[in-house]
């Protein structure tokens, strides 16, 4: 599906800045979230993200922006990568801005302290989105934004998510 | 359905189910309708030949498949097209139902009284009073939860009403409720077995009763019916679905609901908006129904427990087919002082989420959510099967979750689950099933003993965080309540579940125990019970 040209990761850490990078390299428009506004800046002007991504430039496709709502309005496809103890935060001020049209994938790995919640399950609770998926694969973000092969899962109910997100993330060197 | 939609419903289900058929064909198009024509023919003359010796409709329907099968030998692309619509249109003529508003005034004012003065003729001393012949069957029927909450959303939208199904009456019950409510009547989908019992098939047929043929095993004819529901919502038409999809046999509250009929909700609002209506909306509205005696408890129960019973669906031979068995059950309703207890739970969207009373969507934090836009791309509404199926799966689980929540635990049930648990903690070493056959080594309980343990059961589901509902009586004292249910139990079946003798209560039919205990699944009673004793384990023998 090529509904949108645009693509929201929710999340500019690590992950988030390789899955972006990914995106940079598949020429998709890519609205990049980040809390903090000096990150933003430096990503928007060195197109690097030094502390979490030093040594790799993202394209230039690729625009950070601390400004939720202006990427939920922009894109209904969205990837989520933030740690899973501020997942819920994120989550519910997310919920703010999305409707029932969105598409929440997230990378996220682990669960919930305290309540043991897979982050779908936080996602779901803390927002009106049902079309919710995970990508999750044998993957390091230092190979990856090295463009050095690899391979990632999608998993949803919804056929849409997985198909949205190959179409968004699948490229010849990461394989969807 | 009113007379002035019904031609309009019958060819709308039949021709939208064949154009989607012969749109998802790949060409050469005869032989895919061929394949669909030929299996259809094929699950006809099975149910035919189950069937034979039946009724005029059964050679009827014979006699129409016979004429098929010899015009399909040389039959064209268009032919074959045209030998669908005929088999649809056969379909949807048998379902279609009827609506008589005459029958529907009768039904509503004459019978509730009617029916008590029978109830009076035939068992004068049950009856304490004439106020409560004045009152009639409204005394019995107590309407709790939403009640104002779906009055308000009837202006704003169509209701489905999806209620839990323990009993034929269920359907008749309901229709009175809604009616004391104020609501229209709703439209719904009765057995065809229903139409052969002579007290209500008359209603069926004139209250908006469609017919549904479960021995029919044909894809065709199971569209032609979903396709029927969908049209009369969008429509208008208030339905009522079963989403059990039969009666539960278990006595639990329903769990694992089929989505068939409830798929038809989702396609009717995306048609709804489609056609820009004016109130596209389409609101679930789930609701439980709770009887302290089960009409058709005893055979309900055996078929559960049953392996062939497993596949037995259609009861034809129950309870609720001797009309002098449903007059003693209703007697005795009306003589213990006893209720039926319809509770309406918060209302629903089609994809499950809770609804305001100004019929907007909400999410998990109370936001206000555009339902719309769950079913658009890129704004505008679409159908897409894969992804309204697993609407329909997240509905299915918010109406799960209502019946549990507003589930009415009585004390035919507090006992019933507490007197067999007894039973089960005494006889470690029996399965339940043999359990049920044999009673163990014991064939009482102590009278106290049971009190003691129907107020710890009552404690624990105080303390469940998923319901259910209180009933009043759960209110007094342990003794008062085993007092309550014995009662219960001795008015109405023929071999009571349980039944005082000086000190000692008698567990005499188990498997009734088995179902009155069944309400209560799902609460995690068996954890609750064990954490307030400090034990970390089952009580012993899993409940079936």
């Amino acid at each position: 599906m090529t509904r949108d040209e645009c693509i929201g990761v929710i999340g500019a850490g690590n992950w988030g800045t390789t899955l972006a990078k990914v995106l940079g390299d598949n020429d998709k428009r890519t609205l990049l979230w980040a809390r903090r506004d000096d990150l933003c800046r430096e990503i928007n002007e060195t197109r690097q993200n030094s502390k979490y991504l030093p040594g790799f430039s993202l394209g230039p496709s690729v625009e950070a922006t601390s400004d939720l709502e202006r990427i939920c309005k922009s894109t209904s496809l969205l990837i989520a990568v933030v740690p899973s103890h501020t997942m819920r935060e994120t989550a519910r001020e997310l919920g703010n801005h999305v409707n029932g049209e969105h598409v929440i994938v997230h990378a996220t790995k682990g669960i919930e302290q305290g309540t043991f919640k897979r982050m779908s399950e936080v996602l779901r609770e803390e927002t009106c989105v049902r079309k919710i998926g995970v990508i999750s694969g044998p993957n390091l973000a230092k190979e990856l934004a090295a463009r050095q092969p690899a391979g990632t899962l999608v998993a949803s109910r919804y056929d849409e998510v997985f198909e949205r997100a190959h179409a968004a993330l699948h490229n010849d060197y990461f394989r969807v | 359905m009113r007379p002035e939609h019904r031609e309009r419903a019958r060819i709308e289900a039949a021709t939208r189910v064949v154009d989607r058929h012969v749109a998802s064909l790949r060409p050469p198009e005869e032989v895919g309708l061929e394949a669909l024509v030929n299996d259809t023919l094929y699950h006809e003359r099975r149910r035919l030949e189950r069937e034979r010796g039946g009724d005029p409709r059964s050679a009827e329907d014979s006699a129409f498949y016979h004429r098929i099968q010899k015009r399909l030998r040389h039959a064209s692309a268009r032919d074959l097209r045209e030998m669908l619509d005929q088999i649809a249109l056969r379909f949807a003529s048998e379902i279609v139902g009827n609506f008589d508003d005459r029958v529907y005034k009768l039904s509503t004012t004459v019978v509730p009284t009617g029916l008590s003065v029978l109830l009076t003729a035939m068992s004068p001393g049950k009856l304490g009073s004439l106020s409560s012949l004045r009152h009639g069957l409204s005394d019995h029927v107590q309407i709790q939860g939403t009640v104002d909450h779906v009055r308000k959303l009837l202006d704003k939208g169509t209701l489905v009403v999806v209620p839990t199904h323990s009993s034929h009456l269920d359907s008749i019950v309901l229709g009175y409720a809604v009616h004391l409510m104020g609501l229209p009547p709703l439209l719904y989908g009765a057995g065809l077995n229903l139409f052969k019992n002579p007290v209500t098939s008359f209603f069926m047929n004139n209250l908006g009763a469609y017919r549904v043929d479960r021995k029919k095993t044909t894809g065709l004819y199971k569209e032609v019916l979903k396709e029927y529901a969908t049209v009369a919502l969008e429509l208008d038409y208030n339905n009522l679905f079963f989403p059990g999809g039969t009666r539960s046999r278990s006595g639990a509250v329903e769990q694992k609901l089929k989505r068939g009929l409830l798929g038809t909700a989702v396609r009717a609002y995306v048609g709804n908006l489609q056609s820009r209506r004016d109130k596209p909306n389409l609101y679930v509205v789930p609701c439980t129904i709770s009887y302290k005696l089960g009409l058709e408890a005893e055979t309900l129960i055996d078929d559960y427990l049953k392996e062939v019973g497993k596949n037995r669906y259609i009861i034809e031979d129950d309870e609720f087919s001797r009309p002098r068995q449903v007059l003693n059950f209703m007697s005795n309703l009306v003589s213990l002082d006893s209720r039926v207890v319809i509770t309406f739970s918060r209302p629903l969207d089609v994809v499950g989420n809770y609804v305001d009373e100004e019929g907007r969507s909400l999410d998990p934090r109370g936001r206000v959510v555009d339902a719309a836009s769950y079913v658009s791309d890129g704004g505008a509404p679409v159908h897409d099967a894969q992804r309204d199926e697993e609407y329909t799966n997240e509905l299915s689980s918010a109406i799960a979750r209502e019946f549990l929540r507003d589930n009415l635990a009585m004390s035919t049930h507090v006992v019933g689950y507490a007197l067999l648990d007894m039973i089960q903690r005494e006889n470690p070493d029996m399965d339940l099933y043999r359990l049920l056959r044999t009673g163990g080594r014991s064939p009482s309980v102590t009278a106290s003993d049971l009190a003691t343990e129907t107020e710890r059961v009552v404690g624990a589901l105080r303390r469940s965080a998923k319901g259910p509902r209180m009933s009043d009586e759960l209110a007094r004292d342990p003794k008062a309540i085993v007092d309550d249910a014995l009662r219960a139990f001795a008015s109405y079946h023929t071999h009571p579940a349980a039944v005082r003798r000086g000190d000692r209560v008698f567990h005499e039919n188990r498997n009734l125990l088995l179902y009155y205990g069944n309400r209560l699944k799902g609460y995690d009673l068996g954890r609750n019970l064990s954490r307030a004793e400090g034990a970390t384990a089952e009580p012993a023998g899993a409940r079936a």
